[in-house]
């Protein structure tokens, strides 16, 4: 990366974390919350349209790895320092940064165990057994007494503030994007496109599906870390299938295959429910409406492929100054 | 052997008790330009599809440069050196003209995940440099002005130009084409025999085609093979093939 | 010994209903491709039905509780052959072109807007299906119980199995269903009226459903709006066990689901008793994603 790239980088961390200053200390709590958890929602699009959208597989159990990622990490500063107290540094924000980064790792491993055997079936079945495991992941940790079964992890140290989650939303969409627009990024494009053809020049399809997958987890684990640290409890009914399908309408909601397009999906699946009070009742009632209406008159959704800097004339300019040069 | 690009002998494959292709022999020597004819259904894809791993033989063996090539995945004879273009087109319809030509570059891993991630200079200065090929392979194939567009917004010719194009970016010691001149008019099927015979010369590379197409095929052809019901009917020079009766009441029937 | 017929009539019986929803995601997916992730909820609608339906019946004076069944049955297929259409015609079928992920996105929609608004009408908590009919153990004796409903879940499955057979085997619809199967595009080439084909299809899929619902009623009278949820996962696992796309691989599938699940029981492992369909469909999609009695469909290349 050159130095400018640095620092454009350090810059927007900067304004970031100013943000979030000005966030915590002026606006009422609650718009804190929603606007916190709609960056959570933005990591977990971002890293689903990895699979869904830029690979073609249809993943179902999103939920499971964010699981995943919420346990390991809140095992680590929960219970650890509990049971031994010398590690109660695990409870500081350096200890935690790190348990967030274990608990993408964590289901990231997750992510392959699960994608190693499915990656070779069709769409449907794809769903279906990411779907299964989704639910095996989620009956697991209802069953493991130690980190609190059906009742769930309390006292979980609620650090993730607002710069946290944006930081790590801005990390995972840098990374993602830089790995989209590489070599990488269209072996991956290429199994969506035509898995066939793909084979036929070279991708060896089933690993690099594996890889989205991993990669996909991986960030689903640090939303799910930096859930539990910004809730403060975490239990196993948090990660069922419905927020599955939660992310999976915010990715087809953007456009599958646009990252910029998860972001807009994130955003508008987190801050409906709010715009629309009235039908907090009603919620899982309307949107699965919502996704079927879509489907039958814009399965493309907001973006389609496309990346919303496509549409803005400057850059088009720049695009094809830089094209034709 | 030294001079072959390519062997063949006794590659056999059933389908569900029907014997799709059986007892096939080739030999393709370097830099060879060699046609694969037959009737419709005579098995010419299927041999294809044997060659570039898609299906197992059931028996008989196939070699590259020496290397056996049976049981090998796809993807792992692209790697040894064998691209193809396929009959329907098979394009990576959303993404751009360019993209489609790059993506046949990353079997050589151009770079590591660090790299891409990082952006270091090793990436940078590798993507330039694939671009740079793409882009001359682009204009050898006419194609450098519509680099941005969509691969399945392009005109029904130019989509089997950049299959071409992208087949050659893998950089094979073999080139399959699957029934090329398919849909072309006929300066086009002209300008395609001036291309296949030029990406020949210039990237020394073999070239195998299926074609229904006879006056391109005994155009541009050395040696020609004649397949029918999965068997070898004949094998040899155009002028051996156009006077075989084998051939001729093959295609025609018996008069 | 004992045991052993126990673990049949059990076995069976459950199986039996599993198989009965499995045929409908079979045959959906047989014309269609694609799996009907709202199938199970139509399922829990039959059941829903029959809740308010037998109140209805008995006040207009039915009380026999044989004709209560029988109406009951009809009134529950009916609601869900009626959902089913509707489904068919609004969601699925302006996609019948599109990209199979597509339609799996919208079966979702559906199947959690079924589940979503019976919790919002219907109160999330479980209610109770009548007592139609009262269960009386057949045979008496130490170990066996055989209850009248488990000999009456059995007999009804065998009827309208032996009746879709019928149907598919010697009458034209059937082989219009099997041609569709086959080949969607060459069938309406044939002349065959694919539309109407299909739509019958869904028919006795969820009439199948609807009966299914009510014999599972009888047996497990613990009724709630999720109740799909877990039913259609198992025939679903139950019909890719088989071959989905094949009638014999549902039925067989839903049966020998039904044994697995009772043999589990037997020897004492019953918490874990949901978790044999997860194992067994996590095993079939590994070793033989087919399934028992399915063919691969080759794509041509």
């Amino acid at each position: 990366m050159k130095i400018s790239q640095w620092i454009t980088f350090g810059i927007v961390v900067a304004s970031i974390w100013g943000l979030g200053f000005l966030f915590e200390s002026n606006l009422n709590p609650y718009v804190v919350r929603v606007i916190v958890n709609c960056g959570i929602a933005m990591i977990l699009a971002m890293s689903l349209n990895l699979v869904n959208g830029c690979a073609g597989q249809f993943s179902l159990g999103h939920a499971g790895f964010m699981g995943v990622g919420a346990y390991l990490s809140a095992t680590i500063t929960t219970l650890l320092p509990m049971a031994y107290p010398e590690l109660s540094f695990l409870r500081e924000p350096l200890g935690i940064g790190i348990a967030v980064v274990l608990g993408g790792i964590g289901a990231g491993v997750a992510g392959y165990l699960v994608g190693l055997p499915s990656l070779r079936l069709r769409g449907d079945y794809l769903a279906i057994v990411t779907l299964g495991f989704g639910e095996i992941i989620r009956i697991i940790f209802l069953n493991i007494d130690a980190v609190g079964g059906p009742r769930g992890m309390p006292g979980i140290p609620r650090e993730s503030t607002f710069f946290w989650v944006y930081f790590w939303a801005l990390n995972t969409f840098v990374i993602l994007y830089r790995l989209i627009k590489s070599s990488y990024g269209r072996a991956i494009l290429s199994i969506r496109e035509n898995e066939i053809a793909a084979e036929s020049m070279g991708i060896d399809i089933a690993h690099y599906k594996v890889v989205a997958f991993v990669i996909s987890s991986f960030f689903a684990g640090i939303a799910g870390a930096l859930f539990a640290h910004y809730q403060g409890f975490i239990d196993p009914a948090t990660f069922n299938f419905n927020r599955s399908v939660d992310v999976v309408i915010m990715v087809v909601l953007g456009g599958m295959g646009s990252l910029s397009g998860a972001l807009l999906g994130g955003i508008i699946v987190s801050l409906l429910p709010e715009i629309l009070r009235v039908l907090e009742q009603y919620r899982m009632v309307v949107f699965p409406l919502i996704l079927i209406v879509l489907m039958l008159v814009r399965p493309m959704g907001l973006l389609g492929h496309r990346e919303i800097w496509d549409f803005l004339p400057k850059f088009k300019r720049k695009k094809e100054v830089k094209a034709n040069g | 052997m030294a001079n072959l690009a390519f062997e063949a002998s006794g590659l056999s494959i059933s389908f569900g008790g029907l014997k799709a292709v059986s007892g096939f022999n080739l030999k393709i020597p370097k830099e060879g330009l060699c046609g694969l004819i037959g009737p419709n259904g005579a098995g010419k894809t299927t041999v294809f599809n044997l060659m570039t791993g898609v299906y197992r033989p059931d028996s008989g063996e196939m070699n590259l440069g020496g290397k056996s090539l049976v049981g090998f995945a796809p993807h792992e004879i692209a790697k040894a050196g064998i691209a193809r273009t396929f009959q329907n087109i098979r394009l990576f319809g959303d993404l751009s003209v360019l993209e489609n030509v790059l993506l046949s570059y990353h079997i050589k891993k151009p770079y590591g995940y660090w790299d891409s991630i990082l952006r270091t200079k090793r990436f940078d200065s590798k993507e330039l440099e694939l671009r740079e090929k793409a882009l001359s392979l682009l204009e050898l194939m006419g194609l450098a002005n519509r680099k941005e567009d969509r691969a399945k917004n392009l005109s029904y010719g130019n989509q089997r130009r950049l299959e071409i194009a992208r087949a050659l970016a893998l950089e094979p010691q073999l080139l399959l084409l699957d029934e090329p001149a398919a849909g072309l008019n006929s300066k086009e099927k002209v300008d395609l025999m001036h291309t296949v015979s030029e990406i020949r010369n210039r990237f020394k590379v073999a070239v195998l085609l299926i074609e229904h197409d006879m006056k391109l095929v005994m155009g541009i052809c050395e040696r020609i093979t004649v397949l029918d019901h999965g068997e070898i009917i004949a094998e040899g020079t155009p002028k051996e093939i156009q006077e075989n009766p084998k051939v001729i009441e093959a295609y025609l029937g018996v008069a | 010994m004992e045991a052993f017929v126990q673990i049949l009539i059990n076995g069976l019986s459950q199986g039996s209903v599993y198989a009965l929803v499995a045929l409908g995601y079979t045959m959906v997916y047989g014309v269609l491709q694609f799996i009907n992730f709202a199938h199970s909820d139509i399922f829990m609608l039959g059941a829903f039905a029959a809740i308010f339906a037998v109140p209805a019946l008995q006040s207009l004076g039915v009380t026999s509780p044989w004709i209560l069944f029988i109406l009951t049955t009809l009134a529950s297929m009916l609601a869900c052959i009626f959902v089913s259409l509707t489904v068919e015609r609004i969601a699925y079928r302006p996609l019948r072109k599109a990209p199979r992920l597509n339609v799996l996105i919208t079966a979702i929609g559906v199947s959690l807007f079924l589940q979503n608004i019976v919790q919002v009408k219907a109160g999330a908590d479980p209610r109770f299906f009548p007592r139609v009919i009262e269960t009386q153990s057949l045979l008496g004796g130490e170990g066996l119980v055989i209850t009248n409903i488990q000999v009456m879940v059995l007999a009804v499955s065998a009827i309208l199995m032996f009746l879709l057979n019928f149907i598919v085997h010697h009458t034209k619809l059937g082989t219009a269903m099997r041609a569709v199967s086959f080949d969607i595009e060459i069938a309406n080439l044939m002349g065959i009226p694919t539309d109407a084909v299909i739509s019958f299809t869904f028919i006795i899929g969820s009439a199948l459903a609807g009966a299914a619902s009510i014999l599972y009623g009888l047996a497990y009278p613990k009724i709630e709006p999720l109740l799909g949820t877990l039913i259609g996962l198992k025939a679903f696992v139950a019909a890719v066990f088989g071959g989905i796309g094949s009638i014999m691989g549902a039925t067989v599938g839903g049966l020998v689901l039904g044994l697995a699940e009772a043999i589990t029981v037997y020897l004492g492992a019953s918490t874990y008793r949901d978790a044999i369909a997860f194992g067994i469909l996590i095993l079939i999609l590994l070793v033989k994603p087919a399934g028992l009695f399915g063919t691969v469909r080759r794509e041509k290349v």
